[in-house]
């Protein structure tokens, strides 16, 4: 099996450079991007096993690209992290298919926990 | 000695008378008939008698006559010769006898007679000559063009000729019998006495010699002496000298001297040496001063002209040799001008001319004179480039010189720059005339009479301006400065001045007296405006202390008298209290920097204490010394009683602005709380990964290391927020700080982010670097723009159709204030609202409490600033504020 890759989208910097280290220090591959038309625009969005990503921001939200991918035809799993952790926002994401939805500040295992979820899903969904 | 032929006729006429007298006795004997005897005695007689006349043959003669008479008619037989008589005989022989010896002794006697007689003729002939001689020799003694004296061997003289008394102005007599030496200097008679000491050692000799004599009446001449010593008839020596005046000659001689030294002194001068040259013989004569100049030695070089082509510089040595061809074939003068190389390098300019002339033997020789004109020429490219640099001088200067004769009415200098000032084309001839009619015809009549004037006193330096009239219409004014030169005559011959153009200076002087015009109108204009104010004016000098005050302050009594020399915290009361304000208002004098709106507390002449706000700026001489502070002082007490009551409003607007702030906050919470929890989030998160790290088989510490560095920079970012927060929250005291707009900016954005993104506002910022920085309460205007921020945002909520875009400017407005702006594309304020929309409690929001704007107005106009919106084309609203600077708030 290929080591999965993690593309992380978050507009505010250091939280993008944070989940990337703690990916990369329990050995993932990740790759971050600063919105999430960065993501769509980037050649490996096709590579991409899972998808972190904010709610807010100010162009296009996280629930959005979620739709987007979606669209397009891409059915990668979704983690949500929000620093709103407006119930609304949660179950619209949830409904939208989420894997996870963390309110910022989360703890580190609770995002790994989640992610393997969502790999084992991915995975498991392919091995169907 | 008689001739031949007159005594043969004495012999014929004695001949021929004796035999006349012989028959004239015959006759008579024969009368008488006288006896024989008597008749040859009677004979005898006559013949005798005739002998006298001299001829011994007549007398011969007639003995025989007588004979042959005495024999035919006397003796028998008569009338025939022959005698018979023997007694007559013997008469006869006697008679024969008789008369041949008395004919011969009558002869000889008379030859006797006649001898003596031509002897004593002859003596007395001698006699009479050597007299003549005598006289002759005397007169020419006498009168001889020469002075003769003759002394004795003591030297007394004998004789003087009249000529030489005369010459010395003595009678003759005078000087005869008194000693020679008398004539002759006191100085010199031992050489005298000398010379004649010679003469009579060797008599017969004639020695010269020159000395001077003294006339009676002191004069001197030069004589020549020849002198002999001869010896006279009693072997007595004399000496006899003549004297010839020489004095003329001697002048002569020492005028020729002189004149030859002055003329070796004037070549030696004036460089010059003459030269004679005979090209037939080739004989060459140089005077030592051609030689001099031709660095010769006289000893050693025979002069010539092949000499001269030697020492010539070999590129002038050409036309030199056929200088000197051209005159020896042609024989005429010459004059041309060469250049030396002398053996030490240097080089010479010489002048040589000469004339062919006659010698007495009927050769050609050429006389002439080399003059060494090097100095000459040097003088002439010296002058030439002064010339020029005067010309160049003159043109950078419009300055031209000219000189003016005044008998002429001519120029008789006038530089380039003359002809260039009259507009003058350098070639053109320049009449008096031509002169006149380019000078303005106001200004000709001053023009000469002042330079009539200035002949008739002699004036040393005269001055009068005059304008030109140029070809073109232009004029040129013309400052000229002029002095006379008196001639030898003793009268005025010359004016010599210069023209100097000052057009430019007037113009200058017209501009800068326009100028000064309107710097006086100005300065009475700002004089009325200081005397009618309120205001009053002061300076104090360089120890700051009072040195001036305007005059109508005291006579107000708005200030207490006797200020003069007080320093302003000597006249302030309120140091004591604000020691921070003095020492910086000390500290801007010190620095000499200029300070506006200081208040301080003071007393009036009644004693009451009123309030004072001044403003100075500091002045310095042309060295940029500082000499003290000028400024303005104004009585504020009235407006300082009206700020203390606005104080009191200022702090209600306060406490209702904490209300606001603190409703504002509860509003923003949502936004601080993602703003903390953000870094929050990154801090677990890399927290978690520092652990990862580290816990994995080979620990990775470097990047272990990494993820604490990012905690820790979280943590500050997280503490950031949490500061502002509380900041915000903060209810105190308006604390007016110095504070750059950019960085209150800056902390508004770091709150509203947030707000930002969750409602899709993109931000734009323009804010200008280097801003003045404004006095102001940061939280105050934190609260003022976070407002603005906060209404733009909401303004913008209904925007769908386009970027909600927020644009944020930060820059210095027309009068150098700081502005800020904060400009959204909502949907705007509605023209009826516009005028309202800063009153208290109007709102266009359902929920608007309507004390937003209101209460952002009372805080800039607090800060002495002024908020206001502007109408701007298109949607949206732009909300702005200026703020005074910093400096001017704190003067």
């Amino acid at each position: 099996m290929p080591t999965p890759l993690i593309s992380v989208v978050d507009d505010d910097a250091s939280v993008r450079a944070a989940t990337d280290n703690l990916l990369k220090s329990r050995g993932y591959i990740a790759q971050i991007f600063a919105s999430a038309e960065e993501l769509l625009r980037s050649p490996q969005l096709d590579e991409t096993s899972c998808v972190i990503t904010d709610v807010q921001m100010s162009a296009m939200s996280g629930l959005e690209l979620l739709a987007e991918m979606r669209t397009r035809g891409y059915d990668a799993p979704f983690i949500f992290i929000t620093a709103f952790p407006d119930d609304r926002v949660r179950a619209s994401a949830l409904r939208a298919g989420a894997i996870g939805f963390l309110a910022k500040p989360f703890a580190g295992q609770a995002l790994i926990e989640c992610l393997d979820t969502a790999l084992n899903a991915y995975d498991g969904r392919g091995g169907i | 000695m008689r001739s031949p032929i007159s005594s043969l006729e004495r012999s014929a006429s004695q001949f021929t008378i004796g035999s006349i007298a012989l028959a004239v006795v015959t006759l008579a004997c024969l009368y008488v008939h006288a006896h024989f005897a008597a008749t040859a005695f009677a004979y005898l007689l006559v013949v005798l008698l005739f002998s006298l006349m001299g001829s011994f043959i007549a007398s011969s003669a007639l003995c025989i006559v007588a004979i042959a008479a005495l024999a035919y008619y006397f003796a028998p037989p008569a009338f025939s010769l022959r005698i018979d008589d023997p007694q007559d005989l013997p008469v006869v022989v006697a008679f024969f006898i008789a008369s041949i010896v008395g004919a011969h002794l009558i002869g000889k006697l008379r030859q006797e007679r006649e001898a003596a007689r031509v002897v004593a003729a002859k003596l007395q002939r001698s006699a009479a000559d050597l007299e003549d001689r005598e006289k002759r020799w005397r007169a020419i003694f006498e009168h001889n063009p020469a002075m003769y004296f003759m002394v004795d061997e003591a030297g007394i003289v004998l004789n003087v000729n009249t000529l030489g008394a005369t010459q010395l102005g003595y009678p003759r007599t005078e000087l005869i019998g008194r000693s020679v030496l008398d004539v002759f200097l006191e100085e010199d008679r031992a050489f005298v006495r000398e010379c004649v000491r010679t003469c009579l050692e060797d008599v017969g000799q004639t020695r010269t010699w020159d000395v001077q004599k003294v006339r009676k009446d002191g004069s001197v001449l030069w004589v020549r002496e020849n002198a002999k010593a001869m010896l006279w008839g009693d072997q007595q020596p004399i000496v006899l000298i003549a004297c010839e005046d020489i004095t003329e000659r001697r002048r002569t001689e020492l005028a020729l001297q002189r004149s030859e030294a002055h003329l070796a002194q004037a070549q030696e001068l004036s460089h010059t040496g003459s030269f004679s040259w005979n090209p037939t013989t080739g004989e060459a004569f140089w005077s030592r001063e051609t030689f001099r100049i031709f660095q010769l030695d006289p000893e050693t070089v025979p002069p010539g002209p092949q000499l001269v082509v030697e020492r010539t510089h070999p590129d002038d040595r050409a036309s030199v040799k056929e200088i000197i061809d051209r005159a020896m074939r042609d024989l005429s003068d010459f004059e041309h001008e060469y250049r030396l190389l002398l053996p030490d390098g240097s080089v010479k300019h010489i002048h040589a001319q000469a004339r062919a002339t006659r010698t007495a033997s009927g050769e050609v020789e050429f006389v002439g004179a080399a003059t060494d004109v090097t100095a000459a020429r040097r003088a002439e490219q010296q002058l030439r480039r002064s010339e020029a640099y005067l010309a160049e001088a003159q043109h950078l200067t419009h300055t031209g010189s000219w000189s003016w004769d005044v008998h002429a009415l001519d120029f008789i200098y006038r530089s380039a720059e003359v002809d260039r000032l009259f507009g003058f084309d350098p070639q053109e001839p320049v009449s008096i005339d031509t002169i006149r009619s380019r000078i303005h015809p106001e200004d000709l009549p001053l023009l000469q009479e002042v330079q009539r004037q200035a002949i008739e006193h002699e004036e040393e330096r005269f001055e009068y301006d005059f304008r030109i009239l140029l070809p073109d219409g232009g004029i040129r004014r013309i400052h000229s400065v002029a002095h006379v030169a008196v001639g030898s005559d003793g009268n005025v011959s010359e004016l010599i001045g210069t023209h100097m153009d000052v057009t430019e200076q007037h113009a200058a002087r017209d501009r800068l007296e326009n100028t000064l015009g309107a710097l006086r109108e100005s300065e009475q204009r700002f004089r009325d405006y200081a005397e009618t104010a309120s205001d009053w004016l002061w300076e104090t000098g360089p120890d700051h202390q009072v040195t001036h005050l305007s005059e109508h302050t005291s006579a107000a009594g708005i200030l207490a008298t006797g200020l003069m020399g007080l320093l302003r915290w000597d006249i302030a009361c309120d140091v004591d209290e604000e020691p921070e304000k003095w020492r910086q208002h000390r500290a801007t004098l010190e620095a000499h920097l200029p300070f506006r709106d200081l208040v301080y507390r003071t007393v009036n002449r009644t004693g009451s204490p009123i309030y004072v706000r001044t403003s100075g700026k500091p002045f310095f001489d042309g060295k940029g010394n500082f000499l003290g502070y000028r400024g303005v002082s104004t009585d504020i007490t009235a407006t300082i009683r009206a700020d203390q009551a606005e104080q009191e409003l200022r702090k209600a607007q306060a406490e209702l602005a904490h209300v606001t702030r603190v409703t504002t906050l509860g509003e923003l919470t949502t936004s601080i709380a993602h703003e903390i929890n953000q870094p929050l989030a990154a801090i677990i998160s890399n927290a978690d990964a520092c652990l990862g790290w580290m816990g994995r088989e080979a620990p990775n510490l470097p990047a272990a290391r990494s993820s604490v560095e990012w905690i820790i920079e979280d943590a500050i970012r997280a503490s950031e927020v949490i500061r502002r927060v509380r900041a915000l929250a903060k209810k105190g005291e308006i604390e007016m700080v110095p504070l750059d707009i950019n960085e209150v900016v800056k902390d508004v954005i770091a709150l509203v982010t947030r707000e930002l993104a969750s409602h899709r506002v993109t931000l734009r910022t323009e804010l200008t670097a280097g801003l003045p920085t404004i006095l102001g309460d940061r939280i105050q205007l934190q609260q003022v723009i976070i407002n603005l921020v906060m209404n733009g945002i909401e303004a913008m909520d209904a925007v769908t159709d386009r970027t909600r875009e927020l644009l944020i400017q930060s820059s210095k407005d027309d009068v150098g204030h700081v502005q800020l702006a904060v400009t959204d594309c909502g949907v705007g304020i509605a023209e009826n609202d516009a005028d309202r929309v800063l009153d208290p409690f109007f709102t266009t929001k359902s929920t608007g409490l309507g004390m937003g704007l209101s209460i952002c107005r009372s805080i800039v106009e607090a800060h002495g600033g002024r908020l206001s919106m502007v109408h701007k084309n298109g949607p949206g609203a732009t909300f702005q504020f200026a703020l005074p600077l910093h400096k001017e708030a704190v003067s």
